[in-house]
């Protein structure tokens, strides 16, 4: 049986408890992790997200399963490093430009070699999590 | 009417939940902000945003950390061929951290920059 419990307060057994504000305010809303190199199934664990698309120019699309309200949600990604053996460090960016944009649907994640904005690289793993 | 519920395990129709769980591995704080305008978008448990300097931010808390040992996940905009720049944490506090946005050899302002701290 399903229902909703109304509490200000969470806490456990040993005494450690928290505002349920913090809970539902400061719970991840949608986090991803991308194995980039893939062409289909690259979404290796996923809560909120829908699917990953690949675009072109190790650009990534990330949907959500259930929509935002808006698309002030915070973002965390990171990248590892290049998966082509050049060792090249990389930097994992949120896409802001035009048709590329946070949306209450989705967003675009792009990999680039660090201090090299031009060159991306497809990489083996990129993590991200939204939060709102 | 609200309260306090003490309970050590959350169940929901998909499955259960540790309540310790729910406790350490939420997010303390977090931010979407536009380093352009200096401007908060949204935020949780964050007070202010403070333009220090080019690419340099303060993101004050509203409710300080135990200690600096949090840990500190970000991102930043891509903004177009030249640009792919890092958003990294400079100093801790407990009342704040301090955001250093780079590309290069330079610090620079643009687009969006978000910030998420746990502990």
């Amino acid at each position: 049986m399903a229902g909703t419990i109304v509490s200000d307060t969470l806490q456990d057994g040993s005494g450690n408890s928290t505002a349920t504000t913090n809970a539902i305010k400061g719970s991840a809303k949608a986090w991803v992790t991308v194995n980039g190199t893939l062409s289909s199934g690259m979404t290796l664990a996923s809560y909120g997200v829908s699917s990953v698309t690949y675009i072109s120019s190790c650009l990534y699309q990330v949907s959500f399963s259930t929509a935002f309200t808006d698309a002030n949600y915070s973002s965390a990604v990171s990248s590892s490093w290049d998966s082509g053996g050049n060792s090249y460090p990389m930097i994992a960016n949120i896409a802001n430009n035009g048709t590329y944009a946070p949306s209450t649907t989705s967003t675009y994640i792009v990999s680039r070699v660090y201090n090299n904005g031009s060159t991306g690289f497809l990489v083996n793993y990129l993590y991200a999590i939204f939060f709102r | 009417m609200a309260g306090t519920l003490v309970i050590d395990t959350l169940n929901a129709s998909s499955g259960p939940l540790q309540t310790n769980n729910g406790m350490s591995g939420i997010a303390k704080a977090w931010v979407n902000y536009n380093s352009s305008a200096t401007t908060i978008t949204a935020s949780w448990n964050v007070s202010s945003v403070t333009y220090n300097s080019t690419g340099l931010f303060t993101i004050n808390f509203s409710t300080a950390m135990p200690d600096t040992a949090y840990c500190v996940v970000s991102a930043a905009s891509y903004v177009g061929g030249t640009g792919s720049p890092s958003l990294m944490p400079q100093s801790l506090t407990t009342g704040n951290v301090v955001m250093n946005l780079g590309y290069g050899t330079g610090n620079y302002n643009t687009g969006i920059n978000c910030v998420a701290i746990h502990r």
